[in-house]
Formats: C-alpha cells, sequence, structure tokens
C-alpha cells in the first residue's frame, strides 16, 4: 500500500507519541484529492467492481470503475487485495454526547438540542471499525426527547466542522418501558404515554393557532405584542409542519400501531422506529405508513419487552418492503456493525449488497442524506471503509477509514495502547 | 528510578492533596485606631499603573481618596507622614471574578439558608444579588489583603442564572458598606440543576435561551403598556424577568462563565443570538478559540484555576488511546505540553489584542492567585500586563474605572506597599490601603529550628513536584511524638490522613488517597526533607523535596 501520509514517519521517529498526532491535526485542512486503485469496491447500489478504482476530487467521488484515469497529482492508494466498501452510518449513537444523554428530569423536552463533543475517544475506537457517520440520539428517558445530531467522525477537527451539512432536524421518541419506569413522573403506563403524546401535539396545534392568529392581526395593528415564544411547543410546531424526523423508540408491535395512528391524526410521518423487536409483526402497517425500522441484529431478551423477538427480523420486515437499518446503539459494537449486517444473509438469506444497505444507504435514509453517503456514486462523499478481505468474512478488518477523501484511519499508521507501552519501555530502558 | 515517570493516577491522587492550607497571615487591626485619615507616603518609588513609575515620590491620601500624587508634593500639617524609602507603592491589586464569602451558584447551595422560595430554585435565581448573600471571611479577607487585593468583584460560581455580581472593597467593618457596585453584571453558566429541569447542558442551554427569550418579551409588553396602558394586556412582573430586564435591553452586562473550547464557542453563538453586551468568565481554554474571541474583541475574565491536562479538550487528538482498568497509562508526554499551553493562556489572548482580567474564580483558595500569576508569567505574561490584568482591566469590568485601578488624584486610596517587586516570590507585603484605611501586613512568622541532634518534622510542609502532568505542590501538616508522626495532607478534594515514623534522619510516611496508596520516604535535613514518592500501585517512584514553611502549628 503507498503511503499517503509519508511524512508520518519521520515524525514517529522524532517525538514518539506527540509529534505524530500534531502533524496529523496540521495536516488536516479541508476535503481532499485521492484514489484507490485496483481494489474490489462494493458499490452496494451498483454492485461491486473488481479490480476498481474510485478517485475522489474535493471530498466528492468523481468517478469509479473498472477502466477510470487517476488525474495527475491524485495520490494514490494500492487497493490490491483489499475490498473498499461506503463508510460505515451508524444509525443511532449515543457517543460523544456532551455532559448528558438524557435530560431525565421532565417528561417532554423536544427543545433540547443535543450538545456534541469533538474528542471523545470511542469516535476514534469507532473509526477503526470503519465507522464514517453517526446519528447521535437523545436517550430514551423521555416521551419526547431532544433534537438529534448527525455527524461525521472527523476526528481531530473543531466541532462545528463536524456536523454533516444538510442533514435534515430530527427528534427522538420513546415508547414502552424506558420513559414509564421513571418513578415520580407522568407517565407511568403505556396509556399515559399515548396521553402525553396527544395532549402535547394538541398545545402545538393550539400555539400554532395563536400564532396564525398573530399574524394576521398585526397587519392591522403593527403594534401588537407578538405572542410569548415558547421553545417546546414551537419544535413540536416544526414536527406537525412535517419539519422534523421524528425517530421512536420503540419495542413493541403495539405501541408501534400507537404511535402511527397519533402521527396519522397529527398529520405527520413516523420516519424510523428505532429497535422495534417486534415489527416483524407488523410490516404491513409499517408499509403502509412509511416508517422504518432501525434494528439489532440478533441482540433481545435484556428487558421486558425485548422477550418477542427473532433473528429473522430484518429480513422479514425488509422482504416485505419495510426499509430496515441496522443500528448499534452503543459504543463498543459500532466498532463491527460489519458483522452484525452479516447476519441479515444468515437468517433469512438476505443478498449480500442488501444487508450492506442495512449499515450504509439504508441508515443514511433514517436520517435523510442518503444523498450525500452510503454508497460509492459519483457525486457522493468519498467515505470508505477499506477491508483486508470481503467485510462479511469473520477474519476481516478495517484498514484504513476515510472520509470525504482523507484518510482518518490507517491501521499501520494508528496509536495503539501496545505502541504507547513499548515507546515507555523502551524510553525506560533509555533512562537506564 | 525513571526520571519523572510518575502515573497518571498516582499524580491524580497527589493532586487530591495539593493546594491545600495556604499560609493565611493574621492581619492586625487597622494600625493606629483609625484617627488618621490623612496619609502622606513620602519617598516612595509609585507604579502609578503599568508601564508609568515614579521613582521617587509622595502620595496623599485624604478621607478615602488619593488627594495628590507627585515627585513635589506640599505635604499638610495633618497628615501622618510615612516615610516610604524603600518601598514600592503599587495600585490595590482588583481579583474581578472572586468567589469570596459566597454560597454556590447552582444546586450545591441548596439549604443554606440564601436558598428560600422568595429567592427561587436553587441556580435558577438571577434575581439573587452577590451583594446580600455575601457572607464575609475575615480570615479570606486577611489572606487576600496580604498578597495586595484591595478589591474583588463578588460572582457566583457554578447555576445556570446563579445571581448578579458585585464589587466589593476589602476595608473593615460592615461588609454591605464596602460595597462599591451592585449589581454589576448578570451571572450565566452551565452547570445544570441536581434534581430537576434544567439537568443536562443540553437543557441548560434551552432554559437560558427560554429565560432570556421571556425576558425580551416581557420588554415588549412593558413598552406596549407605556405605550397605551388601557389597551392591550398588562406585563406581568416576576422577579426573575425584572432582573434579567436590563441585560437583554444592554443596560447591565452579562458575565458567561464558561471554561471548555466548545462552551466558549457556544455561549459566544448564544450571546450573539440574544444581542447581550456580554464578557466571558473563566475562558481557561480560551487559546483554543483565540481567533473567534479576537474577533469578538470583548475583554475576557481568565481564570487561573488551571485545568488538569488530562481534562482539556483535544487532549485525546494526542493520545486517543487509554488503558485498559489494571494497567498503567502510557507515558503522557503530550500534558506538559497541554500544561505549558494552559499556564501560557493569559499571554497567549493578550498577544491577540484581547484584553484580560486576571482571577481567582474557581481557586480552592483565592489567595494563590499571586503564585497562579507567577506561572502565567513564566509562561510568556509581562509584568505591566499582568498589572493591567489585575488593576485597570478589571476596574473598567467593574464599572469602576474611574475611581480604581491606578494610582491618580481622585480615584480612592486602594493601595498595596511591598518591599521588593510585586510578583516576586519572596515580595513582602508591608501595607495595604483600602479606601485609605491602612492595613498593616505581619512578617512572617519565624521557622521554628528542630533541636540540635534530633530531627522534629512537627509543622507545615510544603512540596513542589514536577511530573510529566505538570508542576503542581503539596501541603503537608505533621506531628511528631516519639519516632510517631501523623498528620495530614489536605486539599480541594478533602483532608487524607498521613501517618509514619521517624527513624534517625529517615521519615515513612505512607498515606491512602482515593483508594491508592502513597508512600513517602525521605531523609530529613533541619528544614528540608528529600527522597521518593512511590505507590505499590504502581511500578514508578519519582524524586520527592519538601520544605518547612512558616506558621506551623509545632
Amino acid at each position: 500500500m503507498i503511503r499517503v501520509l509519508n511524512g508520518l514517519r519521520l515524525g514517529t521517529r522524532l517525538a514518539g507519541g506527540v509529534l505524530l498526532p500534531l502533524l496529523l491535526l496540521m495536516s488536516q485542512a479541508a476535503a481532499q484529492d485521492l484514489a484507490i486503485s485496483g481494489a474490489t469496491i462494493l458499490t452496494v447500489t451498483d454492485g461491486t467492481i473488481e479490480n476498481g478504482t474510485v478517485v475522489v476530487r474535493n471530498g466528492k467521488i468523481t468517478a469509479v470503475g473498472q477502466d477510470v484515469p487517476i488525474p495527475a497529482g491524485v495520490p494514490v492508494i494500492d487497493g490490491s487485495g483489499r475490498y473498499v466498501m461506503p463508510g460505515i452510518v451508524d444509525a443511532h449513537s449515543h457517543m460523544a454526547m456532551d455532559r448528558g444523554v438524557n435530560e431525565g428530569s421532565e417528561t417532554v423536552t423536544p427543545e433540547l438540542i443535543i450538545d456534541m463533543r469533538n474528542d471523545d475517544p470511542q469516535l476514534y475506537r469507532a473509526l477503526a471499525g470503519g465507522v464514517t457517520t453517526i446519528h447521535v440520539l437523545h436517550g430514551s428517558a423521555n416521551v419526547i426527547g431532544a433534537q438529534n445530531a448527525v455527524i461525521k467522525l472527523r476526528w481531530g477537527h473543531p466541532l462545528e466542522d463536524m456536523y454533516v451539512e444538510g442533514a435534515p432536524r430530527g427528534m427522538k421518541f420513546a415508547l414502552g418501558e424506558n420513559p414509564k419506569r421513571s418513578t415520580g413522573r407522568y407517565p407511568a403506563s403505556r396509556m399515559g404515554i399515548e396521553h402525553t403524546l396527544r395532549w402535547w401535539f394538541n398545545q402545538a396545534r393550539e400555539y400554532m393557532k395563536e400564532w396564525d392568529a398573530y399574524e394576521a392581526a398585526r397587519r392591522r395593528n403593527p403594534d401588537l405584542v407578538p405572542p410569548r415564544r415558547d421553545l417546546r411547543l414551537e419544535a413540536l410546531a416544526d414536527v406537525l409542519r412535517g419539519e422534523i424526523l421524528t425517530h421512536v423508540h420503540a419495542y413493541r408491535a403495539d405501541e408501534m400501531i400507537m404511535m402511527m395512528e397519533v402521527a396519522d391524526e397529527f398529520g405527520f410521518t413516523v420516519a424510523t422506529f428505532q429497535h422495534g423487536l417486534e415489527g416483524f409483526k407488523i410490516t404491513n402497517e409499517l408499509a403502509a405508513h412509511g416508517a422504518a425500522v432501525s434494528a439489532f441484529a440478533d441482540n433481545w431478551a435484556y428487558k421486558v419487552e425485548a422477550f418477542d423477538a427473532i433473528p429473522h427480523a430484518m429480513y422479514l420486515m425488509w422482504s416485505r418492503g419495510v426499509r430496515v437499518s441496522l443500528n448499534s446503539d452503543s459504543g463498543e459494537r459500532t466498532r463491527r456493525m460489519y458483522q452484525e449486517a452479516a447476519k441479515a444473509m444468515k437468517y433469512g438469506g438476505m443478498p449480500e449488497d442488501e444487508a450492506l444497505k442495512l449499515i450504509t444507504l439504508y441508515a443514511a435514509a433514517d436520517v435523510g442524506i442518503d444523498h450525500l453517503v452510503g454508497s460509492i456514486e459519483v457525486g457522493k462523499d468519498g467515505d470508505f471503509a477499506i477491508f483486508n478481505g470481503p467485510p462479511f468474512a469473520p477474519a476481516s478488518r478495517v484498514e484504513m477509514t476515510i472520509i470525504d477523501g482523507r484518510v482518518y484511519f490507517d491501521r499501520e499508521e494508528a496509536e495503539t495502547l501496545e505502541k504507547q507501552l513499548a515507546r515507555n519501555a523502551a524510553e525506560r530502558e533509555d533512562d537506564r | 528510578m525513571t526520571r519523572h515517570a510518575l502515573p497518571a493516577a498516582l499524580v491524580g491522587a497527589l493532586l487530591l492533596a495539593t493546594n491545600a492550607e495556604a499560609q493565611i497571615q493574621r492581619v492586625q487591626a487597622p494600625a493606629d485606631g483609625q484617627e488618621t485619615t490623612v496619609y502622606a507616603l513620602t519617598d516612595a518609588r509609585i507604579v502609578v499603573m503599568p508601564g508609568r513609575v515614579m521613582e521617587r515620590g509622595t502620595i496623599l491620601i485624604r478621607d478615602g481618596r488619593i488627594e495628590a500624587v507627585g515627585p513635589q508634593v506640599a505635604i499638610p500639617a495633618d497628615a501622618h507622614r510615612l516615610d516610604m524609602t524603600g518601598h514600592t507603592v503599587y495600585p490595590g491589586l482588583i481579583d474581578v471574578a472572586s468567589t469570596l464569602g459566597l454560597p454556590p451558584g447552582g444546586s450545591a447551595g441548596a439549604g443554606d439558608g440564601n436558598n428560600d422560595d422568595a429567592a427561587g430554585v436553587p441556580g435558577l435565581q438571577a434575581r439573587r444579588l452577590a451583594a446580600d448573600v455575601y457572607r464575609p471571611d475575615d480570615s479570606a479577607l486577611d489572606a487576600l489583603r496580604a498578597i495586595g487585593v484591595t478589591t474583588v468583584g463578588l460572582a457566583f460560581k457554578g447555576g445556570v442564572l446563579p445571581g448578579r455580581s458585585a464589587a466589593l472593597n476589602l476595608g473593615a467593618g460592615d461588609p454591605h458598606l464596602q460595597i462599591l457596585r451592585s449589581p454589576v453584571a448578570v451571572q450565566v453558566a452551565l452547570e445544570g440543576r441536581r434534581g430537576g429541569y434544567p439537568a443536562t447542558l443540553m437543557a441548560t442551554q434551552a432554559y437560558l435561551r427560554q429565560a432570556f427569550l421571556d425576558a425580551g418579551h416581557y420588554r415588549l409588553q412593558l413598552q406596549a403598556f407605556a405605550r397605551n396602558p388601557s389597551g392591550g394586556p398588562r406585563p406581568v412582573h416576576t422577579a426573575e424577568q425584572q432582573a434579567l430586564l436590563p441585560a437583554v435591553s444592554g443596560e447591565l452586562a452579562v458575565w458567561i462563565e464558561a471554561s471548555r473550547e466548545n462552551d466558549l464557542k457556544r455561549m459566544m453563538a448564544f450571546a450573539e443570538e440574544m444581542g447581550l453586551d456580554y464578557v466571558l468568565l473563566g475562558a481557561q481554554e480560551g487559546y483554543r478559540v483565540v481567533d473567534e474571541l479576537a474577533a469578538e474583541g470583548r475583554p475576557v475574565i481568565v481564570s487561573l484555576d488551571f485545568p488538569a491536562p488530562g481534562a482539556v479538550t483535544g487532549r485525546a487528538f494526542h493520545s486517543p488511546v487509554t488503558a485498559a482498568p489494571g494497567q498503567a497509562m502510557p507515558r503522557a508526554a503530550a500534558d506538559s505540553m497541554i500544561t505549558r499551553a494552559l499556564h501560557a493562556n493569559p499571554a497567549t489572548l493578550l498577544g491577540a489584542g484581547i484584553p484580560i482580567a486576571l482571577s481567582s474564580h474557581g481557586l480552592f483558595q483565592p489567595a494563590d492567585l499571586m503564585d497562579r500569576v507567577r506561572l502565567a508569567m513564566e509562561a510568556g505574561l509581562s509584568a505591566d500586563d499582568a498589572l493591567g490584568a489585575l488593576t485597570l482591566t478589571p476596574a473598567r469590568l467593574l464599572g469602576l474605572e474611574a475611581v480604581l485601578g491606578s494610582i491618580e488624584a481622585g480615584k480612592l486610596a486602594n493601595l498595596a506597599v511591598l518591599e521588593g517587586d510585586l510578583f516576586a516570590e519572596d515580595a513582602q507585603v508591608r501595607h495595604v490601603f483600602v479606601e485609605g484605611r491602612r492595613f498593616d501586613i505581619p512578617d512572617r512568622e519565624p521557622t521554628p529550628a528542630a533541636a540540635p541532634g534530633e530531627v522534629n518534622v512537627s509543622g507545615n510542609w510544603h512540596a513542589n513536584i514536577s511530573s510529566p502532568m505538570g508542576a503542581f505542590s503539596l501541603q503537608i501538616r505533621l506531628q511528631q511524638e516519639g519516632n510517631r508522626v501523623t498528620g495530614q495532607l489536605t486539599g480541594p478534594m478533602g483532608p487524607a490522613p498521613v501517618q509514619g515514623d521517624v527513624d534517625g534522619a529517615a521519615v515513612r510516611l505512607s498515606s491512602s488517597m482515593a483508594g491508592l496508596t502513597l508512600r513517602i520516604h525521605v531523609t530529613v535535613d533541619d528544614n528540608r526533607m528529600s527522597g521518593t514518592v512511590s505507590s505499590p500501585d504502581f511500578d514508578e517512584t519519582i524524586p520527592f523535596t519538601a520544605t518547612r514553611t512558616p506558621g506551623g502549628d509545632s
């Protein structure tokens, strides 16, 4: 493999653990030019290209195919023997949240907007598993949680540079055990959760009416004092206007049906059910409503509402026209999403490309950025995970992770605990 | 033994015990029974303001004000003449944001008697005035005057809307008569509540946004009501909205406590959105957002409560790998670099053209301020800039530049009289004048000498330890009976007992902190001990030296 970051080796020799990362930081300009040649390219949307080349200019894919010329001056990664897939999108994460995952003090908190930090080491570990984009959600303690964040793992960059531009707003909702089990707080039952939803959406409707009336009246009286801005109701009004994607934590079929009925009544669509373990029971209803499900592969029975699940759920939902994605909901599982996706082939026999879409294109669609990422196509972002073998083969691992044509993880250059401890030992020897 | 290879956890345990027991020098009662209100300080070297020094001059003080200053000042007959030959007079220092005598800003303050219903929910009480809830602590006041501080900004720490700050002169007597200005600013911080909304950072920001929007709406209602009292809705007056009203109308500054890179950015954006006249307070990671701060061009209150390098934003970029539980931490060479950057923060901001005021905000012992100033100076802050950041700039931020910050006729007679340079480690503050009132600062107590021929470690010891995580100091108090030694290491996180024994000149001490055992093995030579500190929990040892400090209670 041709070293893209040639200069860094010198840095490693000079100053051990300090200079190397510093140089990495300093070298991070904007999006980059990059080509990967001679690789097996899993485009996900247009089949697999053997001995293929993909070219990235200024962060965007400009060419992909077998006989693609590489423009002069573009750094080339030799991909022979390697497998290139789109950067993995984790559709449900709580990594890198800054000082708080759940605002459990109240039941309905849509005015909140998730705060992120850019230096959570979990992000770096996720990069090592080929993840390039994550959907970060409020926890599931609240019936209506916070507005979400969609970030790319541009490790080393300032926080504001990590957000995916063009990602629509999203909001977390939660049904079932988690929101109802908080003590000393309404609701304490599934009945109460449904009532909470209706009560607040009715409040939001009233709020919209109040503002509409004001807008009409101020044409006659420009001195009129506007109504009080209520950030909570304003956010819910945006849901009712269809400006916010709703991501609903749910396990049981009955509560998903309830949520879709509430959404139908108030005129919005549930974008995704998160987890949705019993979604395989209501595929017709999900498809009719247009709700997707972001699932676990074979993770269940960890609480009372998570018993009635089957590993074939992903396949059953997918085969009946429900868009399915996989998510980690975990800073650990996120590093091996490709192994999770492979289970969709084992349980039911989902085609390989479709199984890959569970952690790329369909996950991107969940958060409304499938026009930007999720497949290797001309015009999309240059986000890739390069494997040393087929991604679904048990022994394969990620060699490089690339975002916007820039290498953010390179196993050969990566800092590891083993390397650090070895350096410590060597320096101790020097001290003696 | 390796050189300075202290595991992070061991350093952390030691850090728990630092910073304690600052030498509080009791100040004698105001001199001369205070009959005299007219002083002539003659033949003094006068630092009028940063960059302006009068090598020999006289300062005439009358009724709390500086009446005259210059090389030739006629001394009236009623003046009490003080020969200041060999002394330097500085403007009294201003610690622009001190928590001196204030309850905590947030939930931690619940139950302290200042958070009854009328004052609102702890941490959500813009209505609260620092000037009202300030409880003077004489020993802390004395300790501050002993380093030359004559005025503080009383500023809450923590909370969300913890209250409104004030300016306090460190005179004697009724503290409420010493308030120079109140309120100085509405304070904002990002410490979530315990046990209620807003608990998380995201909710804290939503709460603040809603609170300032509500105050803006209140303002619109008041304006509409003033235009037409006979129609439209009557404004509803709440204490919170009344407290925030001058902030949203731009008549009162807003001090926003934020130390971390992303918080500084967040709160700059918030203040812009709300159109606030704001000052950032803390800004310990200001050097990481120096371009953004410089673009704003506003003065910044810089806290000298340096964070631990391991907690600084971006630390993980240097080394994203962390040790598994039970494993030793890899050597963190990046941390000494981060420590230097933290110490250089004031100089970095000034270098970018950002006016700064230095403050003790968050320090366990506010009187450690000057030690921290020296660290900032070692990292590049010039003496003139340090003085400006402790006099003129804070005076301006408190809205008191007409009466504080320099030695000029008409200003309040807030002065610090020293032998030696203000910023020298051995500087000896001799007198402090607060609004013309004279405080004499006593000499440091002589060091108790050990009896010849035997070792006696009783007393207070001060250790400076340099480690890859930066230099820090450790205070140890020991009592020896026979060959048995007991005592404690005391720090901001609470004291830890220490015990051991003396064998000839060898002393073995052990202490348990944060679940770790520390072993200090030293030999004592009069007022100095040297040896090693180690922990059986780690295969690491570092050098350890300590010196006896005055004020021991042996």
